[in-house]
């Protein structure tokens, strides 16, 4: 035990020299792929995930179309080299419940009535995994649904709370997940001030979830003007691109 | 009563657009009794002084009664075709929809439309119960499409092609000398005699397409079609002019 590294220094910094409010360095892009109808790249420290939107389109087997509204469909899936052992591109237990997760996530944000009978897919593809990849993903499939033009109540943006040597901090990073005393994913609607996600790995004290999702709701909002930014970024050539009718 | 963006100033979802006594119009709602938020990206309108719109950027085309559409013919059944219109929902043509007299059990109403053949029509009917009906009868110009090209473009772009009350449009039919018809889902239809007079058409809906934020777009395209029109008559070789510079063109129909 004497050999264990401290994952918070008692400075309070964090084995890659963050404070414990702090996040990874974010980079957001939109719009970089072609065929689809919206799509968007994010990179959250060594987390990059990208994520592609087709639809609202006809949804094929018919079966599974529904009367009054847009289905939502999602996958989230890691590339085989991903992680630093080959992970099987078959979907594991693990992917299938984030599948789930993330659509729930995304699911109250979306005006899917405007669009029945039709299904929109949302297609999460990490490409390099290094913790907080459910809510990278979710964040970068808000942006993608943005672009392709899918009526929304309001963006998502989500993160992760996590608790090292008693104190919590924001936005894990691989080690601090493995090897940490607890792992709280959120994901919040932030104009409707709604929790579409929250999960936990480890134990929390009630205070200290209170505590946590106030944290997350921080990292949520520099999330949400990032996500404005990338979106107005690509987006902004159009500004007065509709001045005739 | 508080707006917390301009006119035309492009907003993303989530956005508060106004506090107040506003109406909800285009792709806003309302949260709560006062608070307005835009629901997709596009650029921000205040309607009516009170009516709250934006005006979507991206997204798929959504058909309405009335539209005039230019659509594919995808699957041929007993009475009628199937068409995809570029939009999430298929559209239907009855046979007895068609501009000529056909007899669906006798005649074999592929040999009036096939399938991949592109045909100009009106959307007649959509709800949400029924999916797009189309009518090729009740317009003269409506009907299959047999020569010229059929491009397509952003569905989004369509109004500023057609221009203030079809000035584009007409502008580009005068000063080219080619037909010109854009559809409300994005197609258009270019016919010319002269297959050079196509290729120069193209060119400049490309322009238009790509421009479309420019402000005074109409003016800046009439100095374009006269500088082209001037170097035709001096005679300059449209291969040398740089002309065949094409975009590949996705369909051609000769016949």
């Amino acid at each position: 035990m004497t050999e264990k590294q401290l994952l918070l220094s008692p400075e309070g910094l964090r084995i890659d020299g963050r404070r414990v409010d702090e996040m990874r360095k974010v980079k957001m892009q939109v719009g970089l792929l072609k065929n689809c109808s919206g799509s968007a790249y994010i990179e959250q420290g060594k987390t990059k995930i990208i994520v592609a939107v087709h639809g609202p389109r006809e949804a094929h087997p018919k079966h599974l179309a529904l009367p009054s509204r847009a289905i939502l469909r999602t996958r989230y899936h890691m590339a085989p080299f991903s992680t630093s052992e080959r992970k099987s591109p078959a979907p594991s237990r693990r992917e299938i419940e984030l599948t789930k997760v993330t659509r729930e996530a995304l699911e109250p944000a979306l005006l899917l009535e405007e669009f029945p009978k039709t299904t929109i897919d949302v297609f999460i593809e990490v490409l390099q995994a290094d913790a907080g990849t459910r809510s990278a993903g979710i964040t970068a499939a808000a942006l993608a649904l943005a672009e392709a033009g899918v009526p929304m109540r309001d963006m998502v943006a989500a993160v992760a709370v996590g608790k090292l040597e008693g104190r919590l901090v924001l936005d894990l990073n691989e080690e601090e997940d493995e090897h940490g005393q607890a792992d709280m994913p959120v994901a919040i609607m932030p104009n409707m001030n709604k929790i579409t996600l929250l999960q936990l790995n480890g134990r929390l004290t009630r205070s200290e979830l209170q505590e946590g999702l106030q944290l997350a709701r921080k990292g949520i909002d520099d999330l949400y003007t990032m996500q404005k930014q990338a979106l107005r970024s690509k987006f902004l050539d159009a500004e007065s691109s509709v001045e005739e009718e | 009563m508080s707006l917390y963006v301009k006119h035309r100033q492009v907003v993303v979802p989530g956005e508060l657009v106004a506090k107040g006594k506003f109406r909800a119009g285009q792709n806003v709602i309302r949260v709560g009794e006062d608070n307005f938020y835009a629901t997709v990206i596009g650029s921000f309108e205040l309607r009516e002084k009170s009516v709250l719109a934006v005006r979507a950027l991206r997204g798929p085309y959504i058909p309405r009664r009335g539209d005039k559409v230019i659509g594919q013919v995808v699957d041929i059944s007993m009475g009628s075709w199937a068409i995809d219109i570029r939009s999430p929902y298929e559209a239907t043509l009855p046979a007895s929809k068609f501009p000529a007299r056909i007899n669906p059990v006798l005649d074999d109403i592929r040999k009036y439309l096939n399938v991949s053949e592109y045909v100009y029509a009106e959307i007649v009917e959509f709800d949400r119960v029924r999916s797009p009906t189309l009518d090729a009868t009740l317009n003269r110009e409506y009907g299959p499409i047999r020569r010229g090209l059929v491009i397509t473009v952003e569905p989004t772009r369509v109004p500023r092609l057609i221009g203030k009350k079809g000035s584009m449009v007409q502008l580009l039919n005068k000063e080219l000398g080619a037909k010109i018809v854009v559809a409300q889902n994005g197609y258009v239809w270019i016919r010319a005699d002269d297959e050079t007079v196509v290729n120069k058409t193209v060119q400049v809906i490309r322009k238009i397409e790509s421009e479309a934020h420019v402000q005074g777009l109409t003016s800046k395209i009439e100095e374009l079609l006269i500088t082209l029109k001037n170097s035709d008559k001096a005679g300059i070789n449209r291969e040398d002019a740089g002309l065949e510079k094409q975009t590949k063109q996705s369909e051609v129909h000769d016949g």
